[in-house]
C-alpha cells in the first residue's frame, strides 16, 4: 500500500506465506484475490489458495 | 457565601532544605515545561465526587497530614548551573480552598472553577506544584479537586494519595489515630533512578530499544500529520456498555489475555486501517513500579514505551492479541529506559520526529476509597500533555462498564474528528467482542454503516442509460446532419464535415483492404495535422482500433511497440517514420497512396462494429521495464464522450484545440468530441503545445473556445503568454497532474470569464473518471471531484474495506469506463483489474495506486502515489522502467531513479548508477531508447547507494545533482556572451559554456519560458520556446537572434508596451533625449509581473512625420496615447532626462482635464530654466545622447558607425537600429534640446519623486530644487551614486525600482 | 470461605494462561507476564470472594505466589 509495505495484491514481505486465490467470473475475466477477503458476488474460486507466485503463473499462462 | 481562599503563595522558606537532582522521569517533564513555560499542558487533575456527609475541617486536616507524608508534593523546582534541582520544603501551607456553592447550577460553577485552575500554568520555581479545592455542591455532595503538576506525580501516585487521604480522614472521623505512615521518601526515588542509570540493566535496556527500532519506523498519525505540542486538549468521553465490557473480558480470557490487551489490539487494528500501514507503533504508558519500593512512594515514575505491532488483514484477532501479550511482556522487561532517551538514541529528537502513534493508557488502579464509609468516585480531568491522541481507559468497577476518553491535540483533531474516531473505535470493539477471534481481521471494517452507505452508494449514484454507440457512428451522423459545417481548421485551411468524412471514408476502405476490422489494430504515426485526424477517424470507421505511435519516440521503442501490439497495418506520412515491422504501411505523402485513395468510395464503409470492440490501444510506462498497451473499448470511451457533452455542452460554434500528443489519452476527446457535436476542431502546429506564446497566438487566431492543459504547462502559459489574447476561451480542462490551488487562483485572475475544470483518470479508465469545476474563492487542495456517468469510485484501506470520509486509502475505479485490460498481458491484467466487492455480481475494479480520500461533500481529493509511478509534466512514467533501462546499459551495476524537487515548483527526473558507466554517456544512451519525458535530466554516478539501517535503499539520502557546464570554449562575440550569461542566470548554474545545451543543464519548460522572456527583455531579441528546443545552446541561439531584427516595427511606435499585462494601474515611462524608451525594460522587469509598464516614444522614429513644434504639443499627443490605454486616472508617470520634463508637462495637462495624477517620478530631469543659458547640441551631442540612452558615456566614437559599433559590442538592442532610425534620432536629440529651452513650465499639483544622479558632474548647478516653483507639493529626492547615463543600468535600476515599488504598492521581484 | 495457597496458585496460573505446574511458587510472576491489570483483577476477585484486606501495592511489592500466600494470610 505504501512504497515500503506490500498491499493486498502484492507478494507478501519476506518470510510470510500469505495465500492468494485466482477468481473467475461468468464473462471469463480472471482476478487475483487475497485469501482473507470474502469472494465478491458473481466471482468464484478457480485456483488456490496458493502462493502469490503460483497464482501469477496460472494467470499469465492463458 | 464566599469561598474562604486559603490558597496563597507560600513565603520563601528560610529553613534548611534538602536539594535533590531530578529523576530522569522528572527531567523529561522539566524540559517539556521549559519549552513553553506558559503552557498548562503538564497540569494533571482529578475530581472525586463524595456523595454523603463530609467534615470539611477534618478533610483539610487529613490533606495536611498526607501532604506532609508525601515529600514529592513539597518541592520547589529550580534551574541551576548544574541543571534543574528540586528543593524539598520541610513544611508548606496547604493550598486548599473550600467553596460552598450550594444553590443554582452548583456543579456547573464548580466545573468552571476547576477548568480555570487547570488552565493556569504553574511556575514550579515559585509555586507549589499542586492545588486542592473542595466544593460543597449540595448538603451531602462534595467535589474534591486535585491538580498536580506531572513533574511531581503520576497516575499511580494519585491513587496512593487518594487512598491514604481517605484512610486518614476515616480514622480522624472515628476519633482514632490513623494507621502509621507508609510512604517512602523522595530521596529514595532519586537514588533508585541514579542506581538504574549506572547499572548494567540500563545498558542492556538501551541496546534493546536501539535494536528494536533501528529502522526508525514512522509514527502512525490518525490525523495524517504532526503538530506542535498543544497547550490544551480536546476530550470525548464514552462508556462501553457493561454487556460488551463483559464479553471483552470473556474473550480476553479465552485468548489467555486481559481486557487491556484486547483494547490495545483493537487500537492497533484501528490505527493500521486509518493510516493504511501494517507496521504500527503505539505508545504504552506504564507505571514502572512493579516489585519495587516505588509502589509506596507517590511521585513521578511512569514512562511511555513503544509497542510495535504488525497488523495485517490476513492475521486473526487471536494472533494479534497474542502479539500484543508477548509484545507487552517484552516491553515490560525494558520499561525503565526513558522514552526521551529512546528518541535521542534514535536521532529523532534533532529531527523533531515522533516515536509513537496513539497512546493507549489503561488505568486499573486501586481506587476503592471511602471517606468514613462514604464512597468516593474519581473522574479524571487531565492525564497530562497530548501530542497527538491518547486513549485513556478506566475500569473503576462501578458498574458503568469501561470509561473511554479520547484526548486529542486540537490542532489535529477538531471536535467532530475526535468524535468520529471514538465512535468508530467503540463500534470496532463491539464487532470484535461478538465475533469469532479466528476469522481474518480483513473482515472488519472501520467505517460506520452510515459512512459506508455514504461513500459506497450515495457518492456513486451515477447510473445512466445510454444508447450503444461507437467512435464512428456519431461522427457519421453529424456529417449527415451538417455536411457544410466546418469540422477542421489547420492554419489557413478548413475542411467541412462532408469533406472530412469523405477523406476518412476513403482511407478506411484502404485500411479494410489491408485487414482492418473490428478486433484488429492499426498503428498510426503522424505529426499533428489534418492527416492525423483523418487517419484516426478512418481507423475507427474501418472498425479497427487505433494505436497512436508518437513520431518523436526513439525507433527502438517504436519497434518494441509494433512488435508487441502486432497491428495488421500502419499509417504514416513518409518512409522512415516507422521502423520496418513486416506489416503493410500506408504512407499518406506517397503519390501512389493518394491514387489508391482517390479510387476508393467516399461513403461510410460497412463494418460489424459493436461497443464491446476495442476503440484504441495506448501504451503506458511499465514498472518492470517494458511499456504495456491499454485496450479501451468503444463503449467505455463513448460513455466518457456522452458524459462530457452533457456536462459541458459543446455548441456548433465551439472550437476545440487539438494540441495534446496522440499518445496521451486526453487527445482522444480532443479528436472525437467536437466532431460528434458539430463543433470545429482546430489543429495546432506540431510542437506548439510547448510554447505558450504560440499557443496564445493560435487561440487568438482561431477563436478557440475549449482546450486542455496539463497543470504545469498551464502555469507556464499563465506566466508567459498574454492571457488577454485568449478572450475567446469558454472552458479549460486540466488533467494529468495534481492541479495546485495557486494555479487555479492565477487562472481566475488572468481569465475570470473562463471555466476551469479539473479532471482525473488513468489511461486504464477511458481518459477521465472524475470531474470538478473550480470555484475561484475556494482554498485548499483542488479536488479531483465526483465520478462521471456509470462510474464508481472506492477509497479502500489495506483490507479492501471502504474508508470513511477524511481517511486516506487507495483509489479504486469501477464501471463502464474500465479498459478491457493490458494487451497480451493476462497476468498483469488480472492483478490490476480485480474483482469488485461492492458492485454488481461479476463486476471488476481497477487499482489505481493513487492515494485519495472522500470529502464530506462527496468529492475525492488526490493525495499522492502508493508506489514509484510518477507524473512529470503530466506524463506518466514508472521509475522502474527508467531504472530497468539504466541497469541494462553497459558498465552499470545498479540503478535507481527518482523525481526531485530541489527548487520549489521545478521537478527533475534524476537517475543514479553505480559501476563504471560514465553518466553523460548513460544519459545519451537512454535518449536513444526512451521517449523524451522519460530521459533523466541528469544521471549521477555513485560509488554505492546509500542504505537505511535495514539495508534498503535510502531514497531520501540520494544527492541532488549538480549541474555545471561541460565545454571549455569561451563565448565569442557580445551576443554569445550575453546569452551564455543569461543561461547561467536563469539556470542558476556555474561554468556555463556557449555550447552547453539548455536541457542538459537542468532546464525545464518553465525555465525555458523564463529564458525566452529574459532574452526578449535584455537583448530585445524575439525568441520562441520552439527555437530553444531547436537550438538549445547559447551559440546556437546567438546565430538565430542575430538574424532577427531587434528593432521590429512595433518597438518604435509611440506606445511601447514594455509589459502589457498585469492588474495594477499602468506606469507610463517617457523617453529620454533620443526618443526611445527601451531603456526602461530593466525597470519594468523589476517591478514584477503584475505591473504594466508602457513606454512613450517620440513620434516619427519610423517614418518622416514632422516633429512637434513644442513640448506642449508633444505632451498633448502623449496624453492621447496614454488615455487610449488608460481612459481615466489616477495616472502614474515617469521620465528620464527630457522625458522627465515631458512627464511633468503631461501631468499638468491631465490635471487640466480634471484627471488625477497618482505618481510623478523624474529621473535626473531638470526644468527648462536650468538649460536656457547653454548652447544647443550639435550632432556630436546627438550621438552622445544615443550612447547615453544605452548607458554609455561617449569616449572615442566619432560618427554613426562608431556608435553603432560600440552598441553592437555591448549587445545592446539599440545596435539593431536601422540607419533611418538612427538618423531620425540624430534629428530628434537637438529638437528636444531646443524645444526644452523654449518651454514654459506650468504648475503641477501634487508630490514629486525625484532621483538624482549624484556623482560629480560638470553641470554642477543642476538640482532637484529647481522644480520647486513648478510643483505644488512635496519633493522627495533620492540620490544614486552614479552618473546621468548610468541611472538605468542594472546596478542602479534596482534601487529605483525599490522606491517606485513603494509608491506603486507593488511587491518587489 | 478462606483463601488457600492452592487457590492463589491456581488463580494466578489461570490469569497468566499457564498450567500451575509451570509456575513455581517462589518465582517473580512479572517474568511470566504478571502486570498491574492482572493483579487488580485477582485482588478484586479475592476481595469479593474471600474478603481479603490487602491493597495493590502490597501484592505488587513482592509478586510471587508464596509471598502472596503469606501476605493474604492464606491457609495452606
Amino acid at each position: 500500500m505504501t512504497a515500503t509495505e506490500p498491499g493486498p495484491f502484492d507478494p507478501p514481505a519476506d518470510g510470510r506465506d500469505d495465500a492468494f486465490l485466482v477468481l473467475v467470473n461468468s464473462a471469463g475475466d480472471h482476478s487475483l484475490w487475497p485469501d482473507w477477503r470474502a469472494v465478491p458476488q458473481g466471482w468464484r474460486r478457480s485456483f488456490g489458495p496458493d502462493t502469490h507466485g503460483e497464482c501469477l503463473r496460472r494467470l499469465s499462462a492463458r | 457565601m464566599t469561598a474562604a481562599a486559603t490558597r496563597r503563595r507560600t513565603s520563601p522558606d528560610t529553613g534548611q532544605a534538602l536539594r535533590l537532582p531530578l529523576t530522569a522521569a522528572q527531567s523529561g517533564m522539566w524540559y517539556a515545561q521549559a519549552l513553553d513555560p506558559a503552557s498548562p499542558a503538564l497540569n494533571t487533575a482529578e475530581c472525586l465526587r463524595i456523595d454523603g456527609p463530609l467534615d470539611a475541617g477534618l478533610f483539610a486536616e487529613a490533606l495536611r497530614r498526607v501532604t506532609e507524608e508525601a515529600e514529592a508534593l513539597r518541592v520547589r523546582v529550580e534551574d541551576t548551573p548544574q541543571g534543574p534541582r528540586q528543593r524539598l520544603l520541610p513544611a508548606v501551607e496547604l493550598p486548599l480552598s473550600v467553596h460552598d456553592l450550594r444553590g443554582d447550577k452548583a456543579e456547573r460553577r464548580a466545573e468552571a472553577w476547576m477548568r480555570d485552575d487547570l488552565a493556569r500554568a504553574r511556575d514550579l520555581s515559585r509555586e507549589l506544584p499542586f492545588t486542592h479545592a473542595l466544593f460543597r455542591v449540595a448538603d451531602e455532595r462534595w467535589l474534591w479537586y486535585q491538580c498536580i503538576h506531572h513533574l511531581v506525580m503520576d497516575g499511580y501516585g494519585y491513587s496512593l494519595l487518594v487512598r491514604r487521604t481517605a484512610e486518614v480522614y476515616s480514622a480522624l472521623a472515628e476519633g482514632a489515630d490513623p494507621a502509621p505512615r507508609t510512604f517512602g521518601r523522595l530521596a529514595e526515588l532519586v537514588a533508585r533512578d541514579a542506581a538504574y542509570r549506572s547499572s548494567e540493566e540500563f545498558a542492556a535496556d538501551r541496546a534493546h530499544w536501539k535494536a528494536a527500532l533501528a529502522d526508525r519506523p514512522e509514527a502512525p498519525r490518525l490525523a495524517g500529520r504532526d503538530a506542535l505540542a498543544s497547550r490544551t486538549f480536546g476530550r470525548r468521553t464514552a462508556y462501553l456498555p457493561p454487556a460488551i465490557t463483559e464479553r471483552l473480558r470473556t474473550l480476553a480470557e479465552e485468548l489467555r489475555a486481559t481486557w487491556p490487551d484486547v483494547l490495545v489490539a483493537a487500537q492497533a487494528l484501528y490505527t493500521a486501517r486509518v493510516t493504511g500501514r501494517s507496521d504500527v507503533v503505539l505508545g504504552l504508558p506504564l507505571m514502572g513500579r512493579m516489585g519495587s519500593a516505588a509502589l509506596r512512594i507517590p511521585g513521578m515514575v511512569m514512562n511511555v514505551l513503544p509497542l510495535r505491532l504488525a497488523v495485517r488483514p490476513s492475521d486473526t484477532l487471536a494472533s494479534l492479541v497474542r502479539q500484543v501479550v508477548l509484545g507487552i511482556r517484552d516491553v515490560r522487561r525494558h520499561q525503565r529506559y526513558r522514552y526521551e532517551d529512546i528518541r535521542r538514541d534514535l536521532g529523532l529528537l534533532g529531527e523533531g520526529r515522533a516515536l509513537v502513534g496513539p497512546l493507549v493508557n489503561v488505568m486499573p488502579f486501586d481506587y476503592g476509597a471511602a471517606f468514613a464509609g462514604v464512597p468516593a468516585r474519581a473522574m479524571n480531568l487531565s492525564t497530562g500533555p497530548v501530542d497527538d491522541l491518547t486513549v485513556n481507559i478506566y475500569d473503576r468497577a462501578d458498574g458503568r462498564g469501561l470509561r473511554i476518553d479520547h484526548d486529542g491535540n486540537p490542532a489535529l483533531y477538531p471536535h467532530e474528528a475526535l468524535a468520529a474516531h471514538q465512535s468508530r473505535f467503540l463500534r470496532l470493539l463491539e464487532q470484535l467482542a461478538g465475533a469469532d477471534p479466528q476469522q481474518p481481521l480483513g473482515a472488519y471494517a472501520v467505517a460506520s454503516p452510515a459512512e459506508r452507505e455514504f461513500v459506497l452508494d450515495e457518492c456513486n449514484r451515477t447510473a445512466r442509460e445510454l444508447p450503444h454507440t461507437t467512435l464512428a457512428g456519431p461522427f457519421e451522423s453529424r456529417a449527415r446532419e451538417t455536411p457544410g459545417a466546418t469540422a477542421l481548421r489547420e492554419g489557413g485551411t478548413a475542411l467541412s464535415y462532408e469533406e472530412l468524412n469523405a477523406r476518412a471514408n476513403r482511407l478506411a476502405r484502404l485500411l479494410q483492404d489491408e485487414g482492418a476490422k473490428p478486433g484488429a489494430l492499426v498503428a498510426v504515426s503522424l505529426p499533428r495535422s489534418t492527416d492525423l485526424v483523418v487517419s484516426l477517424l478512418a481507423v475507427a470507421k474501418s472498425g479497427a482500433a487505433f494505436l497512436p505511435l508518437d513520431p518523436e519516440y526513439p525507433p527502438e521503442r517504436l519497434a518494441y511497440m509494433l512488435d508487441d501490439a502486432a497491428p495488421v497495418c500502419a499509417v504514416a506520412d513518409r518512409t522512415g517514420r516507422l521502423p520496418e515491422h513486416g506489416r503493410p504501411q500506408l504512407l499518406l505523402d506517397d503519390p501512389g497512396t493518394r491514387e489508391r485513395l482517390d479510387a476508393c468510395p467516399a461513403v461510410n464503409p460497412p463494418r460489424a462494429l459493436t461497443p464491446a470492440h476495442p476503440a484504441y490501444v495506448l501504451y503506458t510506462s511499465g514498472s518492470t521495464g517494458r511499456p504495456k498497451g491499454v485496450v479501451v473499448s468503444h463503449g467505455a470511451i463513448d460513455n466518457r464522450l456522452r458524459w462530457m457533452q452533457d456536462t459541458y455542452r459543446l455548441r456548433s460554434d465551439d472550437r476545440v484545440l487539438q494540441k495534446t500528443p496522440s499518445s496521451f489519452d486526453v487527445s482522444v476527446w480532443e479528436f472525437f468530441w467536437p466532431l460528434r457535436e458539430g463543433a470545429t476542431l482546430v489543429v495546432a502546429e506540431p510542437g506548439s503545445h510547448r510554447d505558450p506564446a504560440r499557443l496564445a497566438a493560435t487561440v487568438a487566431e482561431h477563436a478557440v473556445t475549449t482546450c486542455h492543459f496539463v497543470p504545469s504547462m498551464l502555469q507556464v502559459f499563465l506566466a508567459e503568454a498574454d492571457a488577454s489574447r485568449c478572450a475567446s476561451l469558454r472552458r479549460v480542462f486540466c488533467s494529468g497532474e495534481a492541479l495546485p490551488r495557486e494555479t487555479a487562483h492565477t487562472f481566475a485572475r488572468a481569465l475570470p470569464e473562463v471555466e476551469l475544470h479539473n479532471l482525473y483518470g488513468p489511461t486504464e479508465a477511458a481518459v477521465d473518471v472524475t470531474h470538478h469545476a473550480c470555484v475561484p474563492e475556494e482554498t485548499g487542495p483542488v479536488p479531483i471531484g465526483a465520478p462521471v456517468w456509470n462510474t464508481r469510485l472506492y477509497v479502500l484501506d489495506p483490507a479492501l474495506q471502504p474508508c470513511p470520509p477524511g481517511v486516506t486509502g487507495e483509489l479504486h475505479l469501477a464501471g463502464a469506463q474500465l479498459a478491457d485490460g493490458y494487451l497480451h498481458r493476462p497476468g498483469l491484467t488480472a492483478t490490476r483489474f480485480v474483482a469488485d466487492p461492492f458492485g454488481p455480481p461479476g463486476a471488476r475494479m481497477y487499482r489505481t495506486g493513487d492515494l485519495a480520500r472522500w470529502t464530506v461533500r462527496g468529492e475525492v481529493e488526490y493525495l499522492g502515489r502508493t508506489d514509484h509511478q510518477v507524473k512529470l509534466r503530466g506524463q506518466r512514467l514508472e521509475l522502474g522502467e527508467v531504472e530497468a533501462a539504466l541497469a541494462a546499459l553497459d558498465g552499470v551495476d545498479g540503478a535507481c531513479a527518482l523525481v526531485r524537487e530541489d527548487r520549489p515548483g521545478e521537478q527533475l527526473l534524476v537517475g543514479y548508477t553505480t559501476g563504471t558507466a560514465e553518466p553523460a554517456a548513460s544519459r545519451a544512451a537512454l535518449a536513444r531508447r526512451l521517449p523524451e519525458h522519460m530521459v533523466p535530466s541528469a544521471v549521477v554516478a555513485l560509488d554505492a547507494f546509500p542504505l537505511t539501517p535495514n539495508g534498503k535503499l535510502d531514497r531520501g539520502a540520494l544527492p541532488a545533482p549538480v549541474f555545471s557546464g561541460g565545454t571549455r570554449r569561451a563565448p565569442e562575440g557580445p551576443r554569445e556572451e550575453a546569452l551564455t550569461a543569461l543561461f547561467a542566470e536563469v539556470l542558476e548554474v556555474e561554468g556555463v559554456g556557449p555550447d552547453d545545451a539548455f536541457f542538459d543543464l537542468g532546464g525545464t519548460s518553465l525555465l525555458a519560458a523564463r529564458l525566452v522572456s529574459r532574452v526578449r527583455e535584455r537583448l530585445g531579441a524575439e525568441l520562441t520556446i520552439g527555437s530553444l528546443f531547436e537550438a538549445p545552446t547559447p551559440a546556437g541561439l546567438a546565430v538565430r537572434t542575430a538574424d532577427a531584427s531587434a528593432a521590429s516595427g512595433d518597438a518604435l511606435g509611440v506606445l511601447l508596451p514594455l509589459r502589457g499585462s498585469g492588474s495594477r494601474t499602468p506606469l507610463f515611462a517617457i523617453h529620454p533625449a533620443g526618443g526611445i524608451s527601451w531603456c526602461y525594460a530593466g525597470l519594468a522587469s523589476r517591478l514584477g509581473p503584475d505591473q504594466p509598464v508602457h513606454g512613450l516614444q517620440a513620434p516619427g522614429l519610423l517614418d518622416s512625420s514632422p516633429l512637434p513644434s513644442s513640448l506642449d504639443e508633444q505632451a498633448a499627443a502623449y496624453v492621447e496615447h496614454l488615455r487610449s490605454v488608460q481612459p481615466h486616472g489616477p495616472y502614474r508617470l515617469l521620465g528620464w532626462s527630457v522625458g522627465g520634463v515631458l512627464a511633468h508637462t503631461v501631468a499638468t495637462l491631465l490635471q487640466d482635464e480634471g484627471e488625477e495624477v497618482g505618481l510623478l517620478a523624474l529621473l535626473d530631469a531638470f526644468p527648462a530654466e536650468q538649460w536656457r543659458e547653454h548652447p544647443a547640441p550639435e550632432e556630436g551631442d546627438a550621438l552622445t545622447a544615443v550612447l547615453r540612452m544605452a548607458g554609455f558615456e561617449r569616449t572615442s566614437e566619432r560618427d554613426h558607425a562608431d556608435v553603432l559599433a560600440t552598441l553592437r559590442r555591448a549587445g545592446s538592442p539599440l545596435a539593431g537600429l536601422s540607419d533611418h532610425t538612427l538618423a531620425r534620432i540624430v534629428d530628434i536629440v537637438p529638437h528636444h534640446a531646443e524645444r526644452m529651452r523654449e518651454h514654459r513650465h506650468r504648475r503641477y499639483t501634487g508630490d514629486l519623486v525625484f532621483f538624482t544622479a549624484a556623482a560629480p558632474r560638470p553641470e554642477d548647478w543642476l538640482t532637484h530644487l529647481a522644480w520647486r516653483p513648478h510643483v505644488d507639493g512635496a519633493i522627495e529626492n533620492h540620490e544614486l551614486p552614479c552618473t546621468h547615463p548610468q541611472l538605468l543600468r542594472d546596478e542602479h535600476v534596482g534601487a529605483i525600482a525599490d522606491v517606485l515599488a513603494e509608491h506603486l504598492e507593488v511587491p518587489q521581484r | 470461605m478462606t483463601l488457600t495457597t492452592q487457590r492463589i496458585h491456581h488463580d494466578v496460573a489461570a490469569a497468566l494462561g499457564e498450567d500451575p505446574a509451570e509456575i513455581p511458587v517462589d518465582e517473580n510472576l512479572v517474568d511470566y507476564g504478571l502486570d498491574s491489570v492482572r493483579i487488580m483483577t485477582l485482588l478484586e476477585r479475592w476481595r469479593r470472594e474471600h474478603g481479603v484486606q490487602a491493597d495493590f501495592a502490597g501484592l505488587a511489592e513482592a509478586p510471587a505466589v508464596e509471598a502472596w500466600a503469606r501476605l493474604l494470610g492464606a491457609a495452606s
